[in-house]
């Protein structure tokens, strides 16, 4: 695991949803009150772009990303498929706002 | 979706251009034309499902090709004739040098640089090159236009009306770590009988080169072709082939295609059974492994009445790799008559590895006899055990699966030639793999 | 029927018989089904066209919750901002002119208690339809809907005792407003696709039902749809609710008169099996072919439960329709069983999705398609194996008979196998009717169109043979009039 900057913390905004390429990967980050969740951009149902999708309050309350293509939900804080048509969950990244930074931690080998 | 700048590539194309005759030039104006205007293909055409088009973009212009191919391959060194009717060594689509047995040379069959021959040889040539690019519904079009633009060199191969060539051509193609673009052409006139094989490599197990390649075939009347291609790039390579085939009245084309290399691979392959009679055989068997990323696709187009085809392509995936077959099958109503049948089988090696099969049927017309099957498993647990009865060991016996799996294409390359060099690297990727 | 043997003599026999009892009826979808009757004494009919007005409106003569009005609006822009579909068949769809169509529509003010309350009218519609009889003979309950509303419905009272609720959606939402609450839309979000969207925002009627734990119902349910209004959208949405170890069978039928200008069907069904509990879901769908049906059908299975989608395809002018299971719980198992018949500037683009997630579940398609006279039958499938489903068995079979040169047959499955130990196995042909078979048939005295019906009906037989006898015979019938004058 290498922990990395990712932006500042006033370019993440809370609501706000964004997208990041990080090496081989491309990332959405989403700030929801004072919590970052960083997870794939991409949906586990057909690869739609996770990051385009908007923030919602699921049923238990959770912080939840809707896909923009067909309506998937995931719970940010764990990843789990919260609506279909996606039943698997997505990849998950622990990040943390440290000062005026975004900071991810991506593992070596993922 | 951002198309990289095109500035250079004109450039390069212009450059590529001043050694040609004016039609190829103008063929290839046109073809960078139509790649600028193209726009990528979408991520929405079910071609494009597994494989994101951005990753075939080239990022610079090609690079000057290396002029050196290095070692030749083992079945090259005895310098005989006695196992081809001639060998060529190609580096980053540049044919560099050919070399065809002295005793059937008068024959007058052709081992040659494409370039040189559109050049020297116009009528042989012209009439062939791009001509294939509308049959079937002009099939991956967008990459093939750049490689028509861009093409720095390839093979012409032209077999004579009526002639039977005993012995294969053979071809060893290796790509460095750069961009090239190769074209080549195949042509079996009328009544002739011949066999090319075709191997790719990397210079270097390291090298992250990207390699668009377009082949053109020709099969005619009663000719009876095969062409074996043998793709074994390093880990790190990507690899857009087209291959587009036409084949006339009671030819025969008989593909084999082997993919065991490449880090992110997209092949296209079309056959267009243009006359009655005509006929498609294709074998393919793709070893998938590591992080590897192969997505193959055919497409059949029974354009005349009474033609057939058979389609046998099998995967094995391993460790983190996938493997996507998409195979079209259409019989217009053009096509009466004709038979058409396909098989996709997967074998699943690792629980992380990940095989998609899409066959698909397009049928226009009812006297037809056609059919396709897949089936995606893992290693037969019986057959396991009943190898182990036989004193195999658990690693052994699933190698020894896995080849049978893979036999019917195997057998399929000339003896000598690359077959046993095939085995023995399926050997050492499941040796790894188990 | 063997084709190495050939018929029996009562076989022979029966298909004679058959065969001229389909001469018998002689009509055709018109006469049978294609009349229509006389709309002025409707009770209320929407200006053409949509907007969010005419959303509001719907919502508001229903007196639904907020919530519901929230999700039509929300709905109403998802549909709006969603790009028509690329595949399918393009050409047709763009031609549907969301302009020109009625999106809501109600021929009576009440919804009747008794067959003798339905107005008189309506009534008779379905008198002709044979719907009242069917249900005195064999039905556990019957809802039937006319343009948007629910205008009868009745339940066996012995049903309604267990707890078993089988009403409309609209009713269902006022009465159930929590379980509605809590399932509605989770199968199939209003994103989904362009057309579920535009099913939540103007959706009116469908059924609503639920089944309590260890309940059986053994005898079928039923709901029958008929369009009458040109240009009319009918968007009826279901929702069934199987509880642990219940069981369930429901039946729809669909028709609708034959109009120059082209109407539009889009439904919406959710199931949801709990574990160990088993849904079987049968369509006849008999729309004129004038009708765009356009509808997507999803289903969940829980853990050992059993979805059956048993789906026939024979009218409409383009069909596109996929239905789907989720098999999330352990030892799910989903079998989708459908016939298409493409006549005549018909397009039935049909074809099912499994999703295996969990453990051991299992799923068995079988699809036969027929075209004729130009018509074009397209199966398209998706099975998808997800990591973790480890066992999973996927067994898909797809069979087309062309029955004439300029007919097509299109095959579209897509496998996506993510996990090592499954049995993914798909295969499918292409062929005409052969002429042997034709050849010992008509050397039997069968003349060509019986021989080939008898085929033909040889070849949907594993449909038929799962329908409630009445529907198979219907069935039968409707192929009957399809393939009148077929040959010669
Ligand atoms: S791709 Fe995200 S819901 Fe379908």
């Amino acid at each position: 695991m290498t922990e990395r900057r990712l932006c500042a913390a006033a370019d993440l905004p809370p609501g706000a949803v964004r997208v990041f390429e990080v090496g081989p990967w491309s990332l959405a980050a989403a700030r929801v009150a004072n919590a970052v969740h960083v997870v794939e951009n991409r949906c586990s149902h057909d690869d739609g772009p996770l990051g385009a999708g908007r923030l919602v309050e699921g049923a238990s309350g959770s912080a939840e990303i809707e896909c923009p293509r067909h309506g998937a939900r995931f719970e940010l804080a764990t990843g789990r498929a919260s609506r279909m048509p996606a039943v698997s969950p997505i990849e998950r990244f622990p990040a943390r706002v440290s000062g005026d930074d975004v900071l991810v931690d991506i593992p070596e080998d993922a | 979706m951002s198309v990289s700048p095109l500035s250079p590539l004109v450039s390069a194309s212009l450059a590529r251009a001043s050694g040609d005759p004016d039609w190829l030039a103008a063929a290839r104006a046109a073809g960078l034309e139509r790649y600028a205007k193209g726009g990528l293909p979408s991520r929405a055409e079910h071609l494009w499902r597994y494989t994101d088009p951005v990753r075939l973009v080239p990022g610079s212009a090609p690079s000057d090709p290396e002029t050196r191919f290095g070692d030749l391959p083992p079945d090259f060194a005895d310098g005989t004739f006695e196992r081809a009717s001639a060998y060529a060594i190609a580096r980053d689509g540049v044919l560099l040098r050919a070399a065809v047995d002295p005793l059937i040379a008068h024959l007058g069959f052709l081992v040659e640089d494409l370039r040189a021959a559109a050049a020297s040889r116009r009528a042989l040539v012209e009439p062939r090159l791009f001509a294939l690019r509308d049959t079937c519904d002009g099939a991956g079009g967008r990459f093939d236009d750049l490689a028509a633009a861009l093409f720095t060199g390839g093979t012409f191969v032209h077999v004579p009306r009526g002639v039977t060539l005993d012995r294969p051509v053979r071809i060893a193609h290796r790509v460095g770590g750069g961009f090239a673009a190769s074209r080549s052409l195949v042509v079996a006139e009328a009544q002739c009988t011949a066999t090319v094989v075709i191997d790719l490599s990397s210079a270097a197990e390291t090298d992250a080169g990207t390699l668009h390649e377009t082949i053109e075939i020709h099969v005619g009347r009663g000719a009876e072709l095969r062409v074996v291609f043998v793709q074994r790039l390093g880990d790190r390579a990507t690899h857009a082939p087209v291959v587009r085939s036409r084949v006339e009245r009671d030819g025969v084309l008989d593909t084999v295609t082997v993919a065991l290399g490449g880090g992110l691979v997209k092949s296209l392959q079309t056959v267009e059974l243009a006359e009655p009679g005509a006929r498609a055989n294709a074998l393919g068997i793709v070893f998938a492994d590591g992080r590897r990323h192969l997505d193959h696709h055919t497409f059949l187009d029974h354009a005349a009445p009474s033609t057939s085809s058979d389609l046998d392509y099998r995967a094995a995936v391993a460790g983190r790799s996938r493997s996507s077959f998409t195979g079209r099958l259409r019989i217009p109503a053009a096509g009466a008559r004709s038979s058409a049948h396909q098989s996709n089988r997967n074998l699943v090696l690792a629980d992380t590895a990940r095989a998609d099969a899409i066959p698909e049927l397009e049928i226009l017309t009812n006297d037809v006899s056609c059919s396709h099957a897949v089936a995606t498993s893992p290693i037969d647990e019986e057959q396991l055990h009943f190898a182990m009865t036989r004193g195999l060991s658990p690693a052994d016996a699933r190698k020894l699966i896995v080849l049978g799996f893979f036999e019917p294409a195997l057998e399929k390359i000339p003896p000598g030639m690359l077959a046993d060099g095939v085995r023995e690297v399926l050997e050492r990727k499941l040796g790894a793999a188990s | 029927m063997t084709p190495d043997n050939g018929p029996t003599p009562a076989e022979t026999a029966a298909a004679e018989r058959t065969a001229s009892e389909a001469r018998d009826i002689g009509g055709d979808y018109d006469r049978k089904y294609g009349f229509h009757d006389d709309e002025s004494a409707y009770d209320f009919k929407s200006k053409k066209g949509l907007d969010h007005a005419i959303v509001e409106m719907i919502s508001r003569y229903k007196k639904e919750p907020e919530w519901m009005r929230e999700r039509r609006h929300a709905a109403l822009d998802v549909f709006l901002a969603k790009p028509m579909p690329r595949w399918g068949n393009s050409k047709l769809l763009d031609d549907i002119d969301f302009a020109n169509i009625h999106y809501y529509v109600r021929a009576s003010e009440r919804q009747g208690k008794t067959w003798e309350e339905v107005p008189e009218q309506v009534k008779k519609t379905f008198d002709r339809l044979g719907i009242p009889e069917a249900e005195r003979k064999f039905l556990a309950g019957v809802t039937a809907q006319y343009e948007s509303e629910v205008v009868y419905h009745s339940i066996r009272e012995d049903l309604d005792k267990l707890g078993v609720v089988f009403t409309d959606m609209d009713t269902g939402l006022r009465e159930h407003e929590e379980i509605v609450r809590r399932h509605w839309g989770t199968v199939i979000p209003s994103e989904d696709n362009k057309f579920s969207a535009l099913n939540t925002a103007v959706w009116s009627g469908g059924s609503f039902v639920y089944v309590p734990k260890g309940v059986k119902v053994e005898i079928p349910l039923q709901a029958y749809f008929r369009i009458n209004t040109e240009n009319m959208g009918q968007f009826e949405r279901t929702l069934i609710i199987a509880d642990e170890g219940s069981q369930v069978h429901y039946i729809e039928g669909c028709t609708a008169p034959t109009y120059s200008s082209d109407s539009l069907h889009s439904a919406v069904v959710e199931l949801i099996a709990m574990p160990g509990s088993k849904i079987r879901y049968t369509t006849i769908q008999n729309w004129s072919k004038n009708v765009y049906n356009l509808v997507t059908k999803r289903a969940v299975a829980h853990a050992g439960a059993r979805v059956e989608w048993i789906d026939g395809n024979l009218g409409s002018k383009l069909t596109m329709k996929y239905p789907a299971v989720y098999l999330v719980g352990e030892r799910a198992h989903a079998e989708i069983l459908s016939v298409a018949f493409s006549g005549k500037d018909q397009h039935q683009d049909a074809g099912s999705k499994v999703v295996h997630v969990a453990p051991n579940t299992t799923s068995v398609v079988t699809s036969k398609s027929i075209s004729k006279d130009g018509g074009r039958g397209t199966y398209r499938g998706l099975v998808k194996v997800h990591k973790g489903a480890k066992g999973a068995k996927v067994n898909v079979k797809c069979d087309a008979l062309i029955l004439d040169a300029a007919s097509r047959s299109d095959t579209y499955p897509t496998m996506e196998v993510d996990e090592k130990k499954v049995a993914v196995e798909h295969e499918a042909t292409v062929s005409k009717v052969g002429d042997e078979q034709l050849f010992f048939l008509m050397s039997r005295g069968l003349t060509e169109e019986e021989a080939t019906l008898l085929i033909v009906n040889g070849f949907i037989e594993p449909f038929t043979k799962e329908l409630p006898m009445e529907y198979a015979v219907e069935l039968n019938r409707l192929i009957q009039l399809e393939m009148e004058g077929s040959v010669g």
